[in-house]
């Protein structure tokens, strides 16, 4: 990997200006982090510049009014934000790419033992396109266009379906729940989906259903509501702050 | 040997064992058997009743009475194939004992179902200290003689049998990790752990053969020593195959460490993933429970919103952005949507003013082109204390230009963004067509 250790500064000399003694390195994470991307092990040096002082980054993101969240789900680490003021909008994945997400999340969860890290785009599509109802995912892959005709599991709707995926895990790869190599844009059948850590998010939802289970009938729309519901934030009324100080 | 001699002696093989050796697993077994009761006792002969009663209670040790005939018919048999003889005796009482093909047999089959069991770091510590031994007494034939038969021999065989028992081994610990790691309870996940574990340990014995420290060096330095100091080639050609497989002998044992870790490493990290098994199958059906859910509804996770700042550009598709576009009314509408809303319809007391001053420095020197945010700038520089106020002059001077003379015609450059009021801007440069 790059991230040899000549090129990482590792300030770390706890004067308060910690976060300012490597410019270049706070300015890479403030702005992956505002782009909604996680930071991964797999970022050396960004991620272990949050880890080591991870204190200091939360204060600072605070102030910007945002959360900075660390997850430890499946015992590999990672750091993403949340909004924590209404300044900051929250936005939502598509809902292809949401469950592409999942789908891939249980791909990777079921593997068993020799399970792989990757999988190849084409077989995770052909797999989707074989394992659910053509009817069912069209409102999920193509939902403007998908009414009537377009409903039918024909030659083109399904190659229509296939570049969809593909948009989808592009959004994926975006926020880094997934990387894809060679590179983004290469030939469909080249393509390879890698695991990521922030993917366990999609495993966020069944992992507190488990916890809170006391039967086979677990109400996971519940479950997702009251998860995902954490990420929006009321509209912040302007002058609450300034009439704090004032007084 | 003569040729003659040989096919004499095989012919006599061939009678006094018409039918071949048609021993049976039970038979083998009591060879064994009678084999060890030879060591223990060191006595040879065993008298008619004791050996019955030694073979039925090797039938019970061994668990095999209900495929046993009577202890009489057993000594027919062992008797017929040569295992054991009549003894001569005395005595009138009947005394067998084990021949010597009977003897030999045992040993060597028990010998090689036990090849596993040296440690392959015996084997090569044996080999170094037996050559050293050879070298010691600097006899080339005497060394040649060791090689042929001892080395390329027994260790040979037996490093093989080894690396081989291992090798099924591994396969073997892997193929029940894989099988009872997508089984369903606790205690098969426990049963792989421990074959990973198993796999640890034969991990720790090809490390130990091979690393420093190991017989290994040594006896491959003190072959080198042989092949430098004697010079008879077949003496040396039995060192090169020496050398020879003791390399071949390190390359197998990395590759199957290699094979190793990454399947130990593999195990590893998928119990860090998914924690124990039945875990792992209550959270993949609940995935999927969850994958059927977003079938239904419209399920969309939330994330960071994007946090771009907007910017005012003046974007042409690509062919167009080649050549200038004289502004024309329609081109002037689409330039405009970019200025915000609430921005349109403020009415500065300056506006009068700002659009003289362009007009006037316009048809004053009208082949001179012009950046647009700069010239908006320096049209402002008295009332720049505003930011907005430049965006509004953007609006003024865009609705005013159709009427300016001569015509006004954009250009988009190709330089960085400018700033313009609170956003970024394409940059624009305003230029009068060439007649």
């Amino acid at each position: 990997m790059s991230d040899v250790p000549i090129q990482d500064p590792m300030p770390d000399d706890g004067d308060g200006n910690v976060l300012f003694a490597s410019p270049t390195l706070s300015r890479r994470i403030i702005h992956h982090l505002q782009r909604g991307e996680h930071i991964d092990p797999f970022m050396g040096p960004e991620f272990r510049f949050l880890d080591r002082n991870q204190s200091d980054w939360e204060d600072f993101f605070a102030f910007l009014g945002y959360r900075l969240c660390r997850s430890d789900l499946g015992g590999e680490s990672f750091f993403y934000l949340k909004p924590n003021s209404g300044l900051v909008k929250a936005e939502r994945l598509s809902r292809g790419a949401t469950f592409l997400g999942i789908f891939l999340a249980w791909h990777f969860v079921t593997e068993g033992v020799d399970g792989q890290e990757s999988v190849p785009a084409a077989d995770l599509a052909g797999r989707i396109l074989s394992n659910f109802d053509f009817n069912m995912l069209v409102p999920v892959f193509l939902p403007v266009r998908g009414r009537g005709r377009q409903r039918a599991e024909t030659e083109q709707n399904r190659d229509r379906m296939i570049d969809a995926i593909r948009t989808f895990l592009n959004e994926l790869a975006r926020y880094r729940f997934v990387e894809l190599r060679p590179s983004v844009r290469a030939e469909w059948r080249d393509l390879q989906v890698y695991r990521l850590p922030a993917l366990q998010r999609f495993l966020e939802i069944s992992r507190n259903a488990l916890l809170h289970q006391g039967s086979e009938a677990t109400d996971l729309l519940g479950v997702v509501k009251t998860l995902w519901a954490g990420f929006e934030t009321e509209p912040e009324s302007d002058d609450s702050d300034d009439a704090v100080e004032d007084e | 040997m003569q040729q003659q001699d040989i096919l004499f002696k095989l012919s006599s093989l061939a009678n006094r064992f018409p039918r071949g050796l048609e021993l049976s697993k039970q038979d083998l077994l009591f060879v064994g058997w009678l084999y060890f009761r030879e060591l223990a006792t060191e006595a040879a002969r065993i008298s008619d009743r004791e050996l019955r009663q030694q073979l039925s209670h090797a039938a019970v040790q061994l668990g095999m009475e209900d495929d046993v005939s009577q202890p009489a018919q057993v000594i027919d048999r062992l008797v017929r194939f040569r295992m054991v003889r009549t003894s001569v005796t005395d005595s009138r009482t009947q005394e067998y004992c084990l021949t010597r093909l009977g003897r030999s047999l045992a040993r060597d089959l028990l010998e090689d179902a036990d090849f596993g069991s040296e440690d392959l770091c015996t084997l090569l510590n044996q080999a170094h200290s037996s050559l050293r031994q050879e070298m010691g007494q600097g006899d080339p034939a005497e060394l040649a003689k060791w090689l042929t038969h001892f080395f390329h021999g027994t260790i040979r065989e037996k490093i093989e049998y080894k690396l081989l028992s291992i090798e099924e081994g591994l396969l073997d610990q892997e193929q029940t990790a894989k099988r009872l790691g997508s089984g369903q309870d606790e205690q098969a996940f426990e049963e792989a752990l421990a074959a990973v574990r198993k796999g640890r340990e034969y991990l720790d014995e090809l490390l130990d053969a091979v690393q420093d420290g190991s017989a290994y060096m040594p006896l491959m330095a003190a072959l080198s020593e042989c092949h430098d100091r004697f010079s008879q080639p077949e003496l040396r050609t039995a060192i090169g195959r020496a050398l020879d497989f003791l390399e071949g002998m390190r390359h197998r044992i990395e590759r199957m460490l290699a094979n190793l870790i990454r399947f130990v490493r593999q195990c590893v990290s998928y119990q860090s993933f998914v924690g124990s098994l039945s875990r792992r199958d209550a959270l993949g059906r609940l995935q999927l429970d969850l994958l059927r859910l977003a079938l239904r509804e419209p399920l969309t996770m939330p994330v960071l919103g994007q946090n771009r700042p907007c910017a005012i550009s003046l974007e042409f598709s690509a062919s167009q952005s080649q050549s200038p576009v004289t502004l024309d009314p329609a081109a002037l509408a689409a330039l405009s949507a970019f200025v915000p809303d609430p921005v349109r319809n403020i009415q500065a007391p300056w506006r009068g003013e700002l659009l003289g001053e362009a007009r006037r420095q316009w048809s004053s020197t009208p082949f001179s082109p012009r950046p647009l945010a700069a010239w908006i700038r320096s049209l402002l520089a008295p009332d720049a204390a505003d930011p907005d106020a430049e965006i509004l002059a953007l609006w003024y001077i865009l609705n005013d230009m159709p009427a300016w003379k001569p015509t006004v015609l954009v250009r988009a450059a190709h330089t960085p963004w400018e700033v313009l009021g609170p956003t970024l801007m394409q940059p624009v440069i305003l230029d009068t067509p060439h007649v």
